[in-house]
């Protein structure tokens, strides 16, 4: 396995792929559709973070808790994960209809990502009874907000290079680091961290992958502004924390392998992740009827042709992204690289969004210059935040640059450099 | 954007194994050296591979079943069309397949029995639609014809006419009495030397402008079995989605070359393959690839479940306008990442780079598309 990138070989992922009915998913897709706009919140006075690494106030927390509660309550959460820790056991088709019509409709985020995406899934594959019992359905509800410590100051693409350490301390782990870009670092309950053992081995063969209670002793945590000029990311410092001998989650010595895992989830991999209606993209019809009330160069931005233009590669480019969910489900049109689909969803996804928003920025013509809070900024100034924000998703979670790499490298059989 | 059926792929068993024999045959028929063979042969086609394609019932799967088909619908071509892409295996069989389409759709019952059943039992058929100046837009031909006593006269050129040579009959597009009519040509009809074999940069490709001059046919062979407007329109969708799924084959051709080399060509003390610059832009060509597959399959699905014209209309449009570009983007790196063996007459990379630049030209290119689909798309 790679100790550079941080996507597992795909040959060890065994996405779930079960046969369900195209008829039952465009049924319970409607279902739901009917259940939003009857249910779906109104715009509240103040700005809503766009993706879930935005959240930066309170009542941007406070708002967001209680919409993905009430998602949950009404049957749409989870819905891939099992009945007896709060699921309904459906396949994950289910749970990606669900995503597909929030971001059709345009709802606030499920913002509660690390943990419905990432440690939900991750402690539902190989946790023990007593964490699946204890976390599960509390990530569902929102009463448990998950941040993730992975990245830090000196390791970010190079995550194996990490100094943030977790040793033993007769019954306890004793962590001592620190974690930057921690998305919702001052709201989260619980972290999962990854942290160097005690092993003296080098880098990804020496590694613990800890569920770290938020509220320990030892643990301080700061906020990053963000070139937009919001808060949203923190850096998280770890001073003699002790946490219990439990936190620890698969093998000691094995948190690399634990690492990889969490990557697998969102190929289906033992149910899938409970939701990705994590804000990172939109759909393109919302900027178009933005652009509709875009003035450029004293007329109307639609009728630019070179605008039109690109307006219409991107909403290729979206159509043929659509495309691959359902065109993946058959095997005979999955050859020759069976796995590029999947494993380039995230590249995909986040350099569009990249694009068309910086096209929506400069289809305003010389209102594009103003920012948020200015009155004659089209829509607030928020295609502008956007694009700034747009950045978050083609940096974090890996660079665009090494999604390419892993790509030439696992898809098409490239040797490594 | 909104509809998820917009969104969805259909692919039957029968595609499934049509798309299996396609690859086999294709493989199997066109490897690099019969390509160059068929290059070598000029003006002729592989009359075996067209026997063959003949015995395995593709010629004749858009034909009704009443008419001795296998009344099957377009989709069902794709991934044929798209094995044969890959392989640059080149046949009349898209021709063909065109001509079978203007005759289901615009023939009467006494014409599609007349011609139908040739195009089953092995004939090649063709259209001749584009005309001097270059139009994509099918529906306004200037060929013009003219009734008289029961006979029609043709007068006109037609350019770009694929497999002419070969053909046992054409179907032209034609003014008559002010509206766009459809004329079938039997060969035997074609004065002589009306055919000049076009040079064309894909050297596979057969390709003749035919002069209609002073042609006269019996007015029975105008196709008055349905409205020609809509027909031409069909076809032109079709034409957009066969050319995308060939073109999409030929990417993925031009990707598994441009790998393999970059994978055995070594440099600098090992494979080039492990250079970003090199990687990154093989990266972009896969997902274009992806992409390709992923519109035309689409396409394939929209058209055939006939959900009404704009649909349609975007799903080609947007296929052709997708490949068009990527494939021709593809092939182009694929030369530069040769180095100054793909600089050559020899190294197989000019042959997909032919094809692409010539199938761009066919059935409309990228931004012509492009500038078609806005109004659709943004309004």
């Amino acid at each position: 396995m790679s100790e550079n990138s941080i996507l597992p070989d795909h040959t060890t992922v065994t996405a779930k792929t079960m046969d369900c009915d195209e008829d039952d998913l465009f049924e319970f897709r409607d279902e739901f559709a009917g259940w939003l706009r009857v249910n779906a919140p109104g715009k509240p006075a103040f700005p809503l973070p766009e993706t879930f690494m935005e959240v930066g106030t309170d009542e941007q927390f406070d708002f967001l808790s209680d919409w993905q509660r009430s998602v949950y309550e009404a049957g749409y959460l989870g819905v891939s994960w099992p009945q007896e820790y709060g699921g309904r056991g459906l396949p994950v088709e289910f749970q990606n209809a669900i995503d597909l019509e929030m971001i059709h409709q345009n709802v606030p985020i499920m913002f509660n990502t690390i943990g419905l995406a990432w440690a939900g899934p991750l402690i539902l594959d190989i946790g023990s009874e007593r964490q699946k019992k204890q976390y599960i359905r509390r990530i569902l509800t929102a009463e448990d907000v998950w941040c993730q410590g992975f990245s830090e100051p000196g390791a970010g693409s190079d995550l194996a290079n990490i100094r943030t350490v977790a040793v033993r301390d007769g019954e306890n782990w004793r962590i001592n680091g620190s974690k930057i870009w921690t998305t919702l670092g001052s709201y989260a309950d619980h972290m999962i961290l990854l942290a160097q053992g005690d092993s003296g081995a080098a880098r990804y063969k020496g590694l613990n992958f800890l569920l770290v209670p938020m509220e320990s002793e030892g643990i301080e945590v700061r906020k990053i502004r963000k070139m937009t000029g919001e808060h949203g990311f923190c850096e998280v410092f770890f001073n003699d924390v002790f946490v219990p001998k439990d936190c620890l989650i698969g093998q000691e010595l094995g948190g690399w392998q634990v690492a990889m895992r969490t990557l697998t989830y969102e190929r289906g991999a033992a149910g899938g992740q409970a939701s990705m209606h994590t804000g990172t993209r939109i759909e393109s019809s919302l900027m178009i009827e933005a652009a509709t009330r875009a003035e450029f160069d004293g007329g109307p931005a639609l009728e630019e042709p070179l605008i039109c233009d690109e307006l219409v590669r991107l909403l290729i480019e979206e159509r043929a992204n659509l495309l691959h969910e359902s065109r993946k489900r058959h095997s005979a049109l999955a050859g020759p690289y069976p796995t590029a689909i999947d494993m380039s969803h995230k590249l995909r996804w986040t350099e569009w969004n990249r694009r068309l928003q910086r096209l929506a920025v400069e289809l305003q013509g010389l209102e594009g210059s103003l920012y948020l809070e200015d009155p004659d900024a089209l829509d607030g100034g928020a295609w502008q935040r956007g694009y700034l924000n747009s950045f978050a998703a083609t940096i974090g979670g890996g660079p665009s640059e090494i999604q390419s790499n892993i790509l030439a490298e696992r898809v098409l059989g490239l040797p490594k450099g | 954007m909104s509809d998820d059926r917009a969104t969805a792929i259909t692919f039957s068993d029968e595609q499934r194994l049509l798309l299996e024999q396609s690859e086999r045959f294709a493989r199997n028929r066109s490897g690099f050296e019969s390509v160059r063979k068929r290059i070598a042969a000029k003006d002729d086609i592989d009359r075996s591979i067209w026997q063959d394609i003949v015995a395995m019932g593709w010629a004749n799967l858009l034909v009704p079943v009443a008419y001795g088909g296998s009344g099957l619908r377009v989709d069902a071509l794709v991934p044929i069309v798209e094995s044969a892409g890959r392989h640059l295996l080149a046949s009349p069989l898209i021709s063909t397949a065109l001509a079978t389409q203007l005759l289901v759709d615009a023939g009467s019952r006494g014409q599609k029995e007349m011609w139908l059943p040739q195009v089953g039992s092995g004939s090649v058929a063709t259209t001749a639609l584009c005309e001097p100046g270059g139009s994509w837009a099918l529906t306004e031909p200037r060929l013009q014809a003219q009734c008289s006593n029961g006979i029609v006269r043709l007068s006109g050129t037609k350019i770009h006419v694929r497999d002419a040579k070969e053909a046992q009959f054409l179907i032209v597009s034609a003014m008559l009495d002010g509206q766009p009519a459809l004329v079938v040509v039997e060969r035997a009809y074609l004065r002589e030397n009306s055919l000049r074999s076009q040079i064309v940069l894909d050297e596979t490709q057969r390709c003749y402008t035919v002069s209609f001059e002073e042609v006269e046919v019996p007015a029975t062979m105008v196709l008055d079995g349905g409205d020609v407007v809509e027909a031409l329109c069909a076809l032109e969708r079709t034409g957009e989605l066969l050319f995308s799924a060939e073109m999409a084959g030929g990417l993925g051709g031009a990707l598994a070359l441009l790998v393999n080399h970059l994978t055995t060509r070594e440099a600098f003390g090992g494979p080039i393959g492990r250079f970003q610059a090199l990687k990154h832009a093989t990266v972009d060509i896969l997902l274009d690839f992806e992409a390709a597959r992923s519109l035309v399959y689409g396409a394939g699905t929209t058209i055939a479940s006939s959900p009404g014209k704009a649909a349609s209309e975007i799903a080609t449009r947007m296929a052709k306008a997708h490949t068009s570009d990527a494939f021709v983007h593809a092939c182009d790196r694929t030369i530069q990442f040769h180095g100054g063996l793909g600089f050559t007459y020899e190294c197989n990379a000019q042959l997909f780079l032919r094809r692409a630049m010539w199938s761009q030209a066919v059935f409309g290119s990228a931004k012509y598309h492009r500038q078609k689909l806005a109004p659709l798309l943004l309004s």
